[in-house]
């Protein structure tokens, strides 16, 4: 996956270049907002990483004018603005994505392999992060939709699978009690909310030894932690 | 991010944009008192001028008159009525004094009713004048305007009875006069008012200027005063000669300076407070790579510290750009309705991360609250409470969050069950960088709530919970104003 990162400030660019490098990019720099204009066409990567403020042009004016151009590659936009006009502009004018500094290394090469997949790039076989989530000893294997524990099928009712499957999408996260009740009971209507709540404690009992806890917070919704 | 911080006193210290140039006080005085006056001049001139030729009209008049009855005492007639026949002695020294000034020619006419010549000058045209029937009449005079010889002429008709010793009849003596001596009369006249008007008008103006200009002088004075001041120099203006009418502007002259002083002194001390707070975290961050570099911890460990203080220098500056950014949108003024419960459910999602991570016994109970706020205000809002609230709860224990509205305001209350705090720190806390709260964070979150809730119109107090008998918790309510549902209000 080629990658063209825009970066006026030395230290972030060597640094972003190593890590991005040794993760598997191949990662081309640039510092000036003119001569990015020239690299672009001649690199041809598949993400452009783009800092707002450059000298030469500033960010903004060089993803107007490659869109200008016609060149289609998606652009995550990185700046220490992290205000909202700046974020409008910078996805009006173009961008795919935004991050604002200081940012996390590892947010930044989750939202690039993101634009990549979307351009579809393909990543290596057998590398896609994206193919499968774990927490705990529970592994959730996207493209099937199946819940392993320790590598044996979770055995779980249709609507308690459906529930940790959307816990799943967002370990750790908490995910709202109306949007578990729309996947776990998908167009109910005479179901009353408090259902989910049964689902949730059967749910609960039989993830006693997956390394995996279900959390309630009452009033918003479940999450799915680590067991400590 | 100094680029925000930046703009935002600077902009205040900027000079005004220029306006299209406003209405000189000078100029409308000059025209409010000047243009009037010389409408009324004009229209005094026309009417002087009229009176003056209406007088010299009549006075002209009565000589035309007096020379036609001098006319008519020397005309003899003989015989009665229809048959009478009149005849003239006139002589042409009695037109004499009128032409002495051998301006105006004079012409006369006597002629009988019937409109025969009599004597003098024929072609002068007949008195087309109506004889009254009744009452009986001694003798009728009429005065107009005619033509003769192609001139415009006066002409005085006198009808005369006339008597003598064989007869009686009446004539008819025109006596016509060409108006040179009249227009004459007239333009001088009119250059005399015209000349005394002229004068009027200038020593108003005059005046007026005068007046205006010294009326004026305070303020081009003080205008001049405030101009030559150096920058940043905001002590009050002090105009002891400045009229009365000048008073008010002066006094809210000072007031916005007072403010802008006292503004300016909060912002000088927010820059030091924050480059200070700032160092803090970069001189940490100094001795904790010194000392990994000469090999005091392990490298893993040392990096692992150095990143949790990396993240709370971050947290310090973006809490200290959400602080310019409230300020920046309460200018803006561009907020719609929004559901302060959905804004505070979708924080604590976001942050149940951090919730779950502490194991706390979490509970959100709301109800719909539609408030007028920005987006980001209300997540702000929340997000900053709720920070507070999970930071200072105990692992395990519990932290509660309420919406609750009565007819026209909500209350968002967090609770958590830490150690409370003092009363006195309380009015305090809400300080940038007060002490209470910068060792466990940047020191701004409730600062940036009370900025907040302030431009959302609403308030917010820290109370400690008593439960039992001892302090259960911290509350922090942040009230806000209800929008008001244009469907449910009358008015």
């Amino acid at each position: 996956m080629k990658l063209l990162l825009v970066e006026d400030n030395p230290t972030m660019q060597t640094t972003l270049q190593r890590s991005l490098s040794r993760r598997g990019m191949e990662v081309a720099v640039c510092g000036d907002g003119r001569l990015a204009l020239d690299k672009w066409p001649a690199f041809q990567p598949d993400v452009v990483v783009l800092d707002l403020t450059l000298p030469g042009l500033d960010g903004l004016q060089v993803l107007q004018r490659a869109r200008g151009k016609g060149w289609a590659t998606p652009v995550l936009i990185l700046t220490a603005r992290g205000t909202v006009g700046d974020r409008i502009i910078g996805l009006n004018t173009g961008a795919d994505d935004y991050l604002s500094k200081p940012f996390d290394l590892d947010e930044l090469e989750a939202r690039v392999r993101a634009l990549a997949r979307r351009a579809g790039v393909r990543a290596p076989s057998g590398d896609d992060p994206g193919a499968s989530v774990s927490l705990g000893n529970l592994r959730h294997d996207r493209h099937s939709g199946a819940i392993y524990c320790r590598d044996a099928v979770l055995d779980l009712a249709p609507r308690e699978l459906a529930l940790l499957q959307a816990l799943m999408a967002r370990p750790g996260h908490a995910v709202s009690k109306e949007h578990l009740f729309e996947q776990v009971f998908p167009g109910a209507e005479d179901v009353q909310y408090e259902a989910i709540e049964v689902v949730a404690y059967r749910l609960r009992k039989k993830l006693a030894h997956s390394g995996a806890m279900l959390v309630t917070l009452r009033g918003l919704g479940y999450l799915l932690k680590v067991a400590t | 991010m100094s680029e925000t911080i930046g703009t935002v006193p600077a902009s205040a210290a900027q000079p005004a944009p220029t306006l299209p140039r406003a209405l000189s006080l000078r100029r409308y005085l000059l025209l409010g008192i000047l243009l009037p006056v010389g409408l009324f001049v004009v229209i005094n001139t026309w009417s002087l001028y009229r009176q003056a030729q209406i007088a010299a009209t009549t006075a002209y008049d009565r000589t035309l008159l007096a020379s036609a009855k001098s006319i008519s005492e020397q005309l003899d007639v003989e015989g009665y009525d229809d048959d009478a026949r009149l005849s003239a002695r006139v002589p042409y020294s009695a037109l004499e004094a009128f032409e002495a000034d051998n301006q105006s020619r004079i012409y006369y006419k006597v002629s009988n009713l019937a409109g025969e010549l009599v004597s003098g000058y024929s072609a002068l045209p007949r008195w087309q004048g109506r004889i009254p029937d009744k009452p009986a009449y001694a003798a009728l005079v009429d005065f107009y305007d005619d033509t003769y010889l192609g001139e415009p002429v006066r002409v005085a008709a006198l009808l005369q009875p006339v008597t003598g010793t064989g007869g009686r009849a009446m004539a008819v003596i025109q006596v016509a006069e060409t108006l040179e001596l009249r227009h004459t009369l007239a333009r001088q006249m009119l250059i005399d008012t015209l000349w005394r008007q002229a004068l009027l008008v200038g020593v108003i103006a005059l005046v007026v200027v005068v007046v205006v200009q010294r009326a004026t002088r305070p303020v081009r004075k003080l205008s001049a005063e405030l101009q030559a001041r150096p920058e940043g120099d905001l002590t009050p203006i002090d105009a002891p000669e400045a009229p009365r009418e000048l008073l008010p502007l002066v006094d809210a002259t000072n007031a916005v300076m007072n403010r802008l002083e006292h503004l300016l002194a909060h912002q000088k001390r927010f820059v030091r407070d924050a480059s200070h707070q700032l160092r803090t975290p970069l001189a940490v961050l100094k001795t904790q790579v010194q000392s990994a570099l000469r090999g005091d911890v392990e490298p893993r460990q040392a990096l692992e510290e150095i990143n949790e203080t990396v993240d709370r220098a971050t947290e310090l500056a973006n809490q200290m750009l959400a602080l310019a950014k409230v300020e920046q949108l309460r200018q803006q003024q561009d907020s719609g309705v929004l559901d302060l419960d959905e804004a505070v459910r979708a924080v604590a999602l976001d942050l149940s991360p951090l919730i779950a991570g502490k194991d706390i016994d979490f509970t959100i109970e709301t109800t719909p609250a539609p408030v007028v706020a920005h987006q980001w205000m209300l997540q702000e809002l929340a997000r900053n409470l709720l920070h507070n609230a999970i930071k200072h709860t105990p692992d395990g224990a519990s932290l509660a969050v309420r919406v609750v509205a009565d007819t026209r305001t909500v209350a968002l209350t967090v609770g958590d069950s830490g150690p409370g705090i003092a009363s006195e720190l309380a009015a305090r806390l809400f300080q940038p960088f007060s002490a209470g709260d910068v060792r466990n964070g940047s020191g701004l979150g409730l600062a940036i709530c009370r900025e907040i809730a302030e431009a959302l119109g609403g308030s917010i107090s820290l109370e400690n919970r008593i439960e039992r008998g001892r302090t259960g918790g911290l509350d922090a309510t942040v009230r806000l104003p209800l929008a008001r549902d244009p469907g449910h209000n009358p008015d």
